[in-house]
């Protein structure tokens, strides 16, 4: 081991001891408690999940320390990605992306009289797999910092770059829409002062817009404002009344240990899907299912309501969680709309993500991490002791849950700097975020580019100052192997897909 | 012909949402495109520069989708496969999103209470009213009458169009009471705050 590689061990471990003294004093286990809760409304409420509760709450924070903020918000997302089961099992509508295919056979059992099984067997497998993927981050984590610290201005910038493009790739829909959607949300970062010079961009003399389009407005607007006026357009989502609360959540939680092997293995599918920026619970939740169903004897059981399925499915989209906050701690890259809000809160209450969330401020990602793994039980205990509760959220009309949405939006809005310009680019947002929602234009794209803009400005400007304006420091693999190298993953990640095809025909 | 009929006539016939997307993406592209050309310090337009050609160039490509040769067209709008999916997988996938959408789907008629426009454009405008009347009369005020009129447009019960306008109402105090903010202030209206006048706030009254 390199002599820098033991100090940073060395490091690791002072962090670690006084992150848990951090958890385990002051408010912040209370914060876990209220982010969970919070996180499984948010969650198992069609048509509102994790990245829209988390977004309506965001400016709630200002008035919390920065540990007590983000430990909230990662507390809400991880409790979301349980609640979105709840709507998954009963209503056969997931509250998240990320809990779609538990809707292939948490519904069935739902009809079959096994609602309580699903429900439980749900937590246990969200507990169980979100526990373990956090637990696997932080034993990798020493690698990590040394991965991160080797990372300069042209490797963030790039980084960016690919984040984007892995976006775009993954999106559902046209590339080239994406592209554009990301675009977009890049280029209205660059309203305001110029980050290097005294320079005012777009700002039409509003003082208002001197420091820019607010990135939380504008993850307000895209989350919350574009999602309820979708929502009003639809209809449903209302669980069904002949759906009973009946089922034994013990049984739930046994027959989830009954499947060591699908619970594990789809829980650690999570977490490498979850690493790739743009993949997110949405797509692992695909994927392990896929792979439960390959790799079962009886796989023509799945979607008739076998248990395996939901184990599978919800393993995987907690699992999710400790892969997806890689990218997002380290690079800055998030990976999904709820780690999009997440990083949006890391710099609203001032923290950096990248060398600095693992030099100076190691001890606060510990902290992150360790409320997580205490997450973990907790939804486990809610999920299933208070299961058959649960079943009332999903009881909601989405007519009442709109203007109480759009109200906390329009005031957390206002909120963030006292300043109408948030409610015009909230509102602006809003609106332009409804047409791209219904014309497939990656959401998530414009959303990390409105995150990534100012980062990506500011290390493409450093790095071109280091290389006197010349942009062949992004093209030199002796001397930025990593940008190079980066730049190489971003044209394959781009060309490679509509490439790939083609070759194979003109090959068979 | 009734008003429902031309409002689906009109928007049939005249409003191409996708297009206007385009545009509005176009036309601030073209001119942050532009405003780069006019900006004292290179390095301020460098990224301006590169994001909004990107914009510029994409929407253009996706507006004239329809007049470039069949292979550009197909390469634009195509969609690449990053994750396969096996077959039976598939299946379940597309039987899945046909179920979840015969529950929870777009509605297919204008609106699902009866009303003559869409409940999309209606919840739109009502958003955009809310914000303008917050602007002049302050948030606090604003609220209760956008949540009233939303509920009674959605023919809520007037039990649930109460408990929704008090919580209007409770959400604006708790954040005044707890943050600070002015919620109670409008630009035209109460330019001092509403609740400055009676000098309370509910919270206050409350206690």
């Amino acid at each position: 081991m390199s002599g820098l590689g033991l100090v940073a061990q060395v490091g690791a471990i002072g962090a670690l001891t006084e992150a848990i003294s951090l958890v385990f004093t002051g408010q912040t286990l209370l914060w876990i408690v209220v982010g969970l809760i919070l996180g499984m409304i948010g969650g198992a409420l069609p048509g509102v999940g994790s990245s829209l509760s988390m977004a309506i709450i965001l400016p709630l924070t200002l008035p919390l320390s920065p540990v007590n903020a983000i430990v909230l918000l990662v507390s809400m997302y991880s409790g979301a990605m349980y609640g979105g089961s709840i709507s998954a099992i009963l209503v056969n509508v997931p509250g998240t992306g990320a809990a779609a295919a538990t809707t292939f056979d948490g519904y069935p059992m739902s009809k079959q009289g096994r609602a309580v099984d699903a429900l439980s067997m749900s937590a246990t497998a969200s507990s169980v797999a979100g526990f373990l993927s956090v637990l696997t981050l932080l034993l990798i984590s020493p690698l990590l910092i040394e991965v991160v610290l080797l990372f300069g201005s042209p490797e963030n910038f790039m980084m960016a770059v690919l984040g984007l493009a892995m976006i775009a790739i993954v999106a559902r829909g046209s590339i080239v829409k994406a592209i554009i959607s990301g675009g977009f949300g890049l280029m209205i970062t660059t309203i305001g002062i110029a980050p290097n010079s005294p320079e005012l961009r777009y700002t039409f003399g509003q003082i208002g817009l001197r420091n820019g389009v607010d990135f939380i407005a504008a993850l307000i607007g895209m989350f919350a404002i574009a999602e309820m006026i979708k929502l009003a357009g639809q209809q449903g989502g209302i669980a069904d009344s002949a759906i009973k609360m009946t089922g034994n959540s013990l049984a739930g939680v046994r027959e989830t240990f009954q499947h060591p092997r699908t619970l594990l293995k789809s829980g650690y599918i999570g977490m490498l899907i979850g690493a790739v920026p743009g993949a997110g619970a949405t797509v692992s939740n695909f994927i392990a299912y896929g792979e439960a169903m390959r790799s079962s004897v009886t796989p023509d059981r799945f979607g008739k309501g076998e248990p395996s399925g939901v184990i599978a499915a919800e393993a995987s989209n907690n699992g999710t969680i400790g892969g997806s906050l890689i990218p997002t701690i380290a690079f800055g890259i998030p990976g999904s709309g709820s780690t999009a809000v997440l990083l949006g809160g890391l710099l609203m209450h001032g923290l950096r993500p990248g060398p600095q969330l693992f030099e100076t401020d190691l001890h606060l990602t510990y902290t992150f991490l360790i409320a997580l793994l205490i997450g973990n039980f907790f939804i486990l205990f809610v999920g299933v002791v208070f299961v058959t509760r649960m079943g009332r959220l999903t009881q909601i009309d989405t007519h009442v849950i709109i203007p109480i949405v759009v109200v906390l939006s329009m005031v957390g809005g206002f909120t963030l700097n006292n300043n109408w310009m948030d409610i015009l680019t909230l509102v602006l947002l809003g609106l332009i975020g409804y047409l791209m929602v219904k014309y497939n234009y990656s959401v998530i794209a414009f959303v990390l580019g409105v995150v990534l803009g100012p980062i990506a400005e500011e290390n493409l400007l450093r790095s071109l100052q280091i290389s006197g304006g010349e942009y062949s420091i992004f093209l030199s693999p002796g001397q930025q192997p990593i940008a190079f190298g980066l730049l190489l993953m971003t044209i394959v990640m781009l060309v490679g897909p509509f490439v790939k095809p083609r070759l194979e025909r003109a090959l068979s | 012909m009734t008003f429902e009929e031309q409002y689906k006539r009109f928007s049939e016939k005249f409003v191409h949402m996708e297009t206007l997307l385009l545009l509005i993406m176009l036309v601030s592209s073209a001119y942050m495109l532009w405003g780069t050309f006019n900006f004292q310090s290179v390095s301020a337009a460098r990224f301006p520069r590169l994001t909004a050609g990107t914009v510029f160039i994409g929407s253009v490509l996706l507006i004239s989708r329809n007049y470039l040769p069949d292979r550009v067209s197909t390469l634009l709008t195509e969609q690449p496969e990053v994750f396969k999916t096996d077959d039976e997988l598939s299946q379940k996938l597309e039987q899945s999103t046909s179920e979840q959408t015969a529950s929870s789907s777009e509605a297919t008629e204008l609106s699902v209470v009866g009303r003559p426009i869409h409940d999309s454009l209606f919840t739109a405008i009502a958003i955009v009213g809310y914000a303008v009347l917050s602007f002049a009369i302050g948030i606090y005020l604003a609220t209760p009458i956008f949540v009233l009129v939303y509920a009674r447009w959605f023919k809520l019960s007037w039990k649930m169009t109460i408990a929704l306008t008090v919580l209007g109402i409770v959400i604006g105090d708790v954040f005044m009471g707890l943050l600070g903010v002015p919620l109670d202030r409008g630009e035209i209206l109460f330019p001092s705050g509403v609740l400055n006048i009676s000098g309370i706030s509910l919270m206050e009254a409350l206690k």
